[in-house]
């Protein structure tokens, strides 16, 4: 195992060193003697890869602001500091070069894998910024460390929850490393597949090869499945982690605040949860979908909003045992508000169930993207899983058969819904409170040792 | 502790000679954990006379409850009798079938369980909860069980009109009482309480054992009394054992062990309780905690936590001295007095 | 005996209505009472099922609490002694309002109880603080320790940095006997014995400094060789720090070693009030006589006779006539069961409720 120290030093570094690779890679012949107004203009121009340059500047500023100030007033999180500081860097860099602030390179403005990995490398570092913000305090960082491994041993015995994050660990990292796997500009709709060695186009409906392009064959205007593949496993994932984490936040506030409360307040929240289950959420999908609209960020909303019942239900019912216990007479026996104790009491006592919905809720937000995307309703800008299906299906791929442009797709998505449920399963079998007590019985007190050298202290 | 193993010649074949109407001889029960034994109970010796009653005593954790259960063979899946001899009427008890311990169980010898009032069936009668054991045992109908099970009733203080009550329907102290009824069901020599009073309040206390007491009396039924609160196995038992982290550490009768206590734990654990009719001070405790059997320590085990503790204590095992006749204490300190 | 504590602020409080915090602040304890409690009464309403509420059948109460008056003085530790079901919990509750009281008054430092307005409340219950009986559910699985105790003085801003809790949770855990506290401080409860835990609850309750804190039976799930370093907890924080303690046990023998007055209680209504010493050398009321002397005590040949009460206590929503006791009570008279005897002051703060001790 990598020690400690040099493990959250190559997580911090390690995006900042793809982003050096990611600018080395790219076109040579640069002229980066421009000047700095030129590099200024990249700041002010109007849109930096599809979003405004405002909001990526005010971003940059606060997020280099804040790493500055930490550090000046020397917090102890300094590594977390340090990550703002990159995060602030990177958001610069990205400005710089696809605002156009550089004349050679203002040509890669708009083009869409830049964007795509300044994009993955923010994600990243918003991550690595969390996680040495919760490092900042060194005995939470050993608990949290020591709580994550506690859950991983019980999480290891079971196989199939492995094997589903085995899957699942894959599915990601193509879809985070996309860029590096596949031009982004082969999903162009003018950038036909040609043969590497003759140059000749190799038109629709093309059987897989062994070029690595090919390898999936073509679809019915002759470009790249693969391509297409591995792209749309990012929107496939991201829909549905979002549209998950939007029908949990609602779906857990309602079940907490259904639960807490009881009385003729709890039976509202609930009558509400009720009508929105019995909602057919297909046809309502779609009028939604008609009415607002085509985009994934619309998909999402719509997900969200017609799944969060059943996650309501659950951790309304989980709320109720909670709140009898005594610890909340405690909190309220202290002045805390209701509020307070929702938060700080319910919430962290409710909140394993609601990971463990939460993973498969994900599995069901992708099958329901997936869905909507099929039947015509998704994003036409993207391509999902849902959508390479859909277009196979209309330009009647089944009947010719043109195997390579279904069977990636559906497998796809069979082996990511299934891996999230059986990753569900294992955590719930983790949560198991029965299996959870034989462990704390045992000799496992990491204090043990601590407790042996506190000599003389009045400890029972 | 030395075994007395009378002239095998008058007895009948196979018939082990014991002291008294239960014999429980260097017995060693360990249960088995992931990581290893965990030696709950350890070379435990004590005897019941007929109608005579015996308390074990001791924290949580001392294995005293693990003694009771080993008794009737009633431990749990990873639990094992690794050595010691439980005699009853001539026969090693350690040593028997299922099928032969079920011929014992509930007929010569009952035990009721910690909390067993609160593992009444919900949705039973009762009465017919009672009368269970005598229809299983005895193989008669359940009207006349049912009938025996009024006796029983009433018997133990609660009127027989409550036969056909369900549990929610009676009170605690009721329940208990029920329970001691199923207990007696069968006409057992000997019962076994674990901890029969803990949950029940004071006067309901008083009332179950002076109960207790009075059936002792008119059934002639031995009692091992088994609970943590010296006070109560003061008051209501003639000998007693004090455990400590899976062995005997004193025994003797309770004038014995309360008046001239021998075992430094023994004294600190009497000081712990108040006594509402002698001077008024503040209880003591005994800092530290018992040690983790699963790695016993090779000398005393209450070494580490002993006011009187002199070199040499925690290396060497103490054995059981007879300080006077029938008072055993395991200590350095002890001089065998007899 | 009840002192008239109505002082001027008190008074112009009162007859304004609402009590707020500048009241509560510049109340003080007149001759040392801390609680007056008068005629207090707490029933709770028994649920009707919908055929007896379509015939109006008499609504039924749980008479928990059935008037009892008495005083709590300052810096004491009075004990609330009882069997399951006579009220004790109740009583502690209601006086940190976490039941409300259906009669009768509890005046804290002079000032009603019941009339606090939301503020004054939230004020109160920084002076007032209980520890419950359980350790193990009484203070939440997923905090730390540091968690646990920092958080009364988070939910009322007591503090104005980050460094100030610390030192003030440090200082409460270490005081209540985990030392040293940084070894504690970021430990799970579920790391914790039992004993550990239940001295976090008492850092929790002493962290805001309190006048009072409610033991509603500290040391009832604890192994008995670890009671005493509770116990001295508490006589530690009384004699120090000044806390009164009000400590509500089944354990009279536990309280008589701990505890500067008891209150015996039966069916919601104190039968026996007085200090310790003279309460158990001199009981006078029939119940603490049999309470007493079934006490088991750790030697077998003391001899004394078990006065054994016949059944158990009634439930509390059909309390008998007269006097509560006399279906039980070894001296019962004829009259018993028409009258309710007053309390009988047997001089020098003793009192008790018996139809023979006039």
């Amino acid at each position: 195992m990598i020690p400690r120290r040099f493990r959250n030093w190559i997580l911090v570094w390690t995006p900042a060193v793809w982003l050096l690779l990611e600018l080395l890679m790219y076109p040579k012949d640069t002229n980066f003697g421009d000047g700095v107004g030129a590099v200024l203009r990249g700041f002010t121009a109007s849109r930096i890869g599809g979003y405004p340059a405002w909001a990526m500047t005010l971003l940059a500023v606060v997020a280099g602001a804040a790493g500055v100030v930490g550090l000046v007033r020397r917090d102890k999180a300094v590594r977390f500091n340090l990550t703002l500081l990159a995060e602030a860097a990177v958001f610069a860099a990205w400005a710089v070069v696809a605002g156009g602030g550089l004349s050679q390179w203002s040509a890669r403005a708009n083009d869409t894998s830049w964007n795509w990995a300044f994009q993955t490398v923010v994600v990243a570092l918003a991550g690595v910024a969390v996680w040495m913000w919760a490092a900042a305090n060194p005995e939470r960082a050993a608990l949290t460390e020591w709580n994550v491994h506690q859950v991983w041993k019980l999480y290891r015995r079971n196989w199939q929850g492995m094997v589903g994050l085995a899957i699942i660990v894959i599915f990601v990292g193509m879809a985070l490393l996309a860029p590096f796997l596949a031009d982004h500009n082969l999903l162009d709709p003018n950038s036909q597949l040609r043969d590497p060695k003759t140059g000749q186009l190799l038109g629709p409906y093309h059987p897989p090869t062994l070029d690595y392009y090919n390898l999936f064959g073509t679809d019915q205007v002759g470009q790249s499945v693969l391509a297409q593949f591995i792209w749309s496993a990012r929107i496939s994932l991201f829909v549905g982690l979002l549209a998950a984490i939007m029908s949990t936040v609602v779906g857990a506030a309602i079940g907490i605040a259904a639960g807490y409360y009881g009385g003729w307040q709890g039976e509202v929240w609930m009558r509400l949860t009720d009508v929105f289950l019995v909602l057919p959420w297909l046809p309502m999908a779609m009028v939604l979908a008609a009415a607002w609209g085509q985009n994934y960020w619309m998909i999402i909303v719509i997900i969200g909003i017609t799944s969060w019942p059943g996650t309501a239900r659950v951790v309304r019912s989980d709320t109720l045992r909670v709140r009898e216990l005594q610890f909340i007479e405690r909190a309220r026996a202290i002045g805390s508000s209701d509020g307070h104790i929702m938060k700080r009491h319910v919430l962290p006592n409710v909140m394993p169930l609601i990971f463990a919905n939460l993973v498969l809720v994900v599995a069901i937000a992708i099958l329901s993207e997936t869905t909507l995307s099929f039947l015509g309703l998704g994003d036409p800008l993207n391509f999902s899983w849902g959508t390479m299906l859909h277009y196979a299906w209309v330009n009647g791929a089944a009947g010719l058969p043109a195997w390579w442009y279904l069977l990636p797709p559906g497998i796809a998505i069979i082996l990511v819904v299934l891996s999230f449920t059986f990753i569900g399963t294992a955590y719930e079998e983790v949560l198991d409170p029965k299996l959870r007590k034989r462990e704390e019985s045992g000799a496992d007190n990491r204090f043990a040792a601590a407790d042996e050298a506190v000599a003389g202290g009045a400890v029972s | 502790m030395s075994a007395t193993t009378a002239t095998a010649t008058s007895a009948p074949a196979g018939r082990i000679e014991h002291k008294g109407l239960l014999e429980v001889r260097g017995l060693t029960t360990y249960f088995k954990l992931g990581v290893g034994d965990v030696k709950a109970v350890r070379d435990v010796s004590f005897h019941v006379e007929p109608g005579e009653s015996l308390g074990l005593a001791g924290e949580s954790g001392c294995g005293k409850t693990t003694a009771a259960l080993s008794i009737l063979k009633l431990l749990p899946e990873n639990g094992r009798i690794v050595s010691g001899e439980v005699l009853y009427d001539g026969k090693n008890l350690a040593r028997r079938t299922e099928y032969g311990m079920s011929k014992i169980r509930w007929k010569e010898i009952s035990i009721i369980f910690q909390g067993a009032m609160n593992a009444l069936n919900p949705v039973k009668e009762t009465g017919l909860q009672v009368a269970e054991p005598i229809v299983l045992h005895e193989g008669v109908s359940e009207e006349k069980a049912l009938e025996r099970a009024r006796e029983l009733f009433e018997m133990v203080g609660i009127s027989a009109k409550r036969v056909m009550d369900f549990p929610h329907q009676l009170s605690g102290g009721m329940r208990q009482r029920a329970m001691i009824a199923m207990a007696l069901a069968c006409n057992p020599k000997l019962v076994i309480g674990d901890e029969p009073t803990t949950a029940l309040d004071v006067m309901v206390q008083a009332q179950i054992l002076d109960l207790i007491e009075r059936l002792r009396h008119e059934l002639n039924l031995a009692f091992i009394l088994i609970s943590h609160d010296l006070s109560v196995m003061a008051e209501t038992c003639d000998k007693g054992v004090i455990m400590y982290a899976g062995e005997v550490v004193e025994s003797g009768t309770t004038t014995d062990i309360f008046r001239r206590a021998g075992h430094p734990y023994t004294q600190q654990l009497i000081k712990s309780f108040p006594n509402i009719h002698g001077t008024r001070e503040m209880v003591s405790s005994i800092p530290g905690d018992p040690p983790n059997l699963l790695v016993v320590p090779p000398g005393c085990t209450f070494a580490p936590r002993c006011s009187e503790r002199v070199a040499g204590c925690e290396e060497t095992h103490p054995e059981l001295v007879e300080v006077e006749p029938g008072h055993w204490v395991r200590c350095v300190h002890a001089r065998k007095g007899v | 005996m009840a002192t008239a504590t109505d002082s001027a602020t008190s008074g112009a409080a009162v007859a304004r209505g609402r009590i707020d915090t500048a009241a509560l602040a510049s109340a003080q304890a007149r001759d040392g009472v801390l609680f007056d409690i008068r005629d207090l009464e707490v029933y709770f309403p028994v649920q009707q099922s919908l055929l007896q509420a379509i015939v109006r059948a008499e609504k039924r109460f749980v008479h928990a609490v059935d008037h009892i008056t008495f005083q709590i003085r300052e810096g004491e530790i009075i004990a609330l002694v009882g069997e399951s079901g006579c009220g004790k919990t109740t009583t502690g509750r209601t006086l940190l309002r976490l039941e409300e009281a259906t009669g009768g008054e509890i005046l804290y430092k002079g000032l009603p109880l019941r009339r606090f307005d939301k503020h004054a409340l939230r004020a109160y219950r920084r002076k007032a603080q209980i520890i419950f009986q359980d350790p193990y559910n009484s203070i939440n699985p997923k905090h730390t320790v540091f968690d646990i105790v920092a958080e009364p003085l988070q939910v009322n801003e007591i503090c104005s940095s980050q460094r100030e809790i610390e030192e003030r949770v440090t200082r409460a855990v270490s005081e209540a006997g985990l030392r040293p506290a940084r070894e504690y401080l970021y430990r799970y409860p579920h790391e914790l014995s039992g004993g550990q835990r239940q001295r976090v609850c008492i850092a929790g309750a002493t962290v805001l400094e309190p006048d009072v804190i409610v033991a509603d039976e500290p040391v009832a799930s604890l192994d008995v060789s670890i009671r005493n370093d509770i116990l001295k907890l508490m006589v530690e924080h009384k004699e120090k720090l000044g806390v009164t303690y009000v400590f509500i046990t089944h354990d009279l023998s536990l309280a008589w070693v701990l505890s500067d007055r008891i209150a015996v209680m039966y069916l919601g209504r104190i039968v026996e009030i007085g200090n310790t010493e003279e309460v158990v050398a001199n009981p006078r009321h029939p119940y603490t006589k049999a309470l007493i002397s079934v006490i088991p005590v750790p030697d077998p040949l003391a001899k004394k006779e078990h006065i054994i009460l016949k059944g158990e206590t009634p439930n509390a929503v059909d309390i008998p006539s007269g006097c509560r006791f006399h279906p039980r009570c070894p001296e019962a008279l004829p009259e018993c069961a028409e009258v309710d005897p007053p309390e009988v002051d047997l001089g020098g703060g003793h009192r008790a409720a018996c139809i023979r001790l006039k």
